[in-house]
């Protein structure tokens, strides 16, 4: 539907065409990789983390992301923190409204599977990945800046891994099993 | 030998004839003119022919709503504006039109007293629309 | 006033409750019944309790219990007011003309405990979809999607 496809399509059909379709991938990944900005969607407490992960002393700015406020201008949401129920609803238009292409990274015990609040309440999702395609996945209760660092880091491997011609999609092996036992 | 004239530093090179000054006629630099219209428009036609074909574009009505943070959209952003914006406008055009007239005039007549009486003339014509504005209220916010 | 001449104060006031009024921690504890409580509550507000700290429900089963704490700026003392609530007419007078704090506070537990307020201006649901059905405080709330704590956890 989209134009990129039918340009993709004709490379790959056009002799010579790979050579092509390989650079432009390898360049496109490089740029976006680099650059991924950020949709901090922070409820609770990781959102804390999510904001000392951006301030002087951990500095994800050096690693091309920033955060925006509005969905239009971000490539990965962030989702830091519990979502409510209530909050649900909010979070999946947010998602929806962010352009292609987009990623999201689950950031800390509650969005990854409802974390404490997995038990015994009426009023928490348990875990984001209910209505979001997660990528990464980090745990933690608070997870400490670091480790959002390495999640972006490791979501920049998942960029360089994507390709504007179907057929050369590869998956990235993950280094855990998911939340639920399969293995992606 | 062609003789070189030095002028705010750049060395002009020009076709002269003994007697004559330097003409600026050279190639190089109707080249740079050129390259500085079309040069950067080449650029961002550049930039926006790699997103048109590149962009995955999937556009949907759910992703081209308002954000307002996540809520649907409550109410309609156009509702009836203050008439007198427009007004205020209308004025302003005319009178900057007027001081583009009188800065293209002012250096013709600097010295001369039958120029300056001419563009007293024409400025009391202006005035004279000012003065009608000002009396019909159009300078006020409250209509 | 110390905590003590708010006792006699008390104790003279309510001498049936006098022996229910406890000081834990240095803050008294006045237990009233449901139909004494709009009563003590002006007292107080007339004694000088000028401040509504929160108002809360606590559900023990069989009966609620309604929980206030009022504390006074300028005689420095601090008590709770303490009634219970029987399950079956869940419905209190609401203190909001004493205190304007008690708004929201009410809401909240009319939202997630079921308890209504008369005279309440504006008494719906604050913190949960309006759509909910059901109070999940109460301990008998059932609902499908609470996981319950398995025992090796």
């Amino acid at each position: 539907m989209a134009g990129v496809d039918e340009f993709a399509r004709a490379l790959e059909d056009t002799p010579g065409g790979g050579v092509v379709l390989t650079s432009i991938d390898a360049i496109s990944n490089w740029a976006r990789g680099h650059s991924l900005w950020i949709m901090p969607m922070g409820t609770a407490c990781c959102a804390m983390e999510l904001i000392a992960a951006s301030f002087s002393r951990f500095d994800f700015d050096r690693h091309g992301s920033i955060p925006r406020p509005d969905p239009r201008h971000t490539d990965v949401m962030v989702v830091a923190g519990t979502i409510t129920k209530k909050m649900a609803p909010s979070v999946k238009l947010l998602w929806e409204q962010m352009p292609e292409p987009k990623w999201c990274v689950a950031m800390g015990n509650c969005a990854v599977s409802g974390g404490i609040f997995h038990h015994d309440t009426y009023s928490v999702i348990r875990g984001v990945d209910e209505f979001l395609p997660v990528d990464v996945y980090i745990a933690g209760c608070p997870p400490r800046p670091e480790s959002l660092q390495d999640a972006l880091l490791r979501l920049r491997e998942k960029v360089r891994s994507e390709s504007i011609s179907p057929s050369r999609r590869r998956t990235v092996e993950g280094l855990l099993p998911l939340p639920g036992g399969e293995k992606r | 030998m062609v003789p070189q004239v030095r002028e705010g530093g750049a060395v002009l090179r020009g076709l002269t004839a003994p007697g004559k000054g330097v003409r600026v006629t050279s190639a190089d630099s109707v080249w740079f003119v050129v390259g500085l219209a079309v040069g950067p428009v080449a650029f961002l036609l550049l930039l926006l022919g790699i997103n048109a074909v590149l962009a995955p574009s999937r556009p949907s009505a759910l992703k081209s709503s308002p954000y307002e943070c996540g809520i649907p959209q409550a109410g309609s952003p156009w509702c009836p504006v203050n008439i007198r914006f427009s007004t205020v406008a209308l004025l302003f055009v005319i009178f900057d039109a007027e001081a583009v007239l009188l800065f293209a005039v002012a250096s013709r007549v600097r010295g001369s007293v039958v120029g300056a009486a001419e563009v007293a003339v024409f400025t009391g014509f202006l005035a004279l629309g000012l003065f009608y504005a000002w009396k019909k209220g159009a300078l006020k916010w409250q209509a | 006033m110390t905590i003590d001449e708010l006792r006699e104060h008390l104790c003279a006031a309510y001498p049936d409750l006098c022996p229910l009024f406890s000081v834990e921690f240095s803050d008294g504890v006045l237990l009233v019944d449901q139909a004494r409580l709009r009563e003590a509550l002006e007292d107080l507000k007339e004694m000088g309790f000028d401040r509504l700290g929160m108002v809360t429900a606590v559900d023990f089963g069989d009966e609620f219990e309604l929980v206030y704490r009022l504390t006074s700026r300028s005689m420095r003392v601090g008590v709770f007011v303490k009634a219970s609530v029987p399950r079956s007419t869940a419905c209190v007078r609401s203190a909001v003309d004493l205190w304007p704090a008690a708004d929201w506070q009410e809401r909240e537990i009319f939202d997630l405990f079921g308890i209504a307020f008369e005279a309440h201006p504006d008494l719906r649901r604050i913190l949960l979809t309006d759509d909910w059905v059901g109070h999940p405080l109460r301990k008998d709330y059932i609902d499908g999607s609470i996981i319950r704590r398995p025992d090796y956890l």
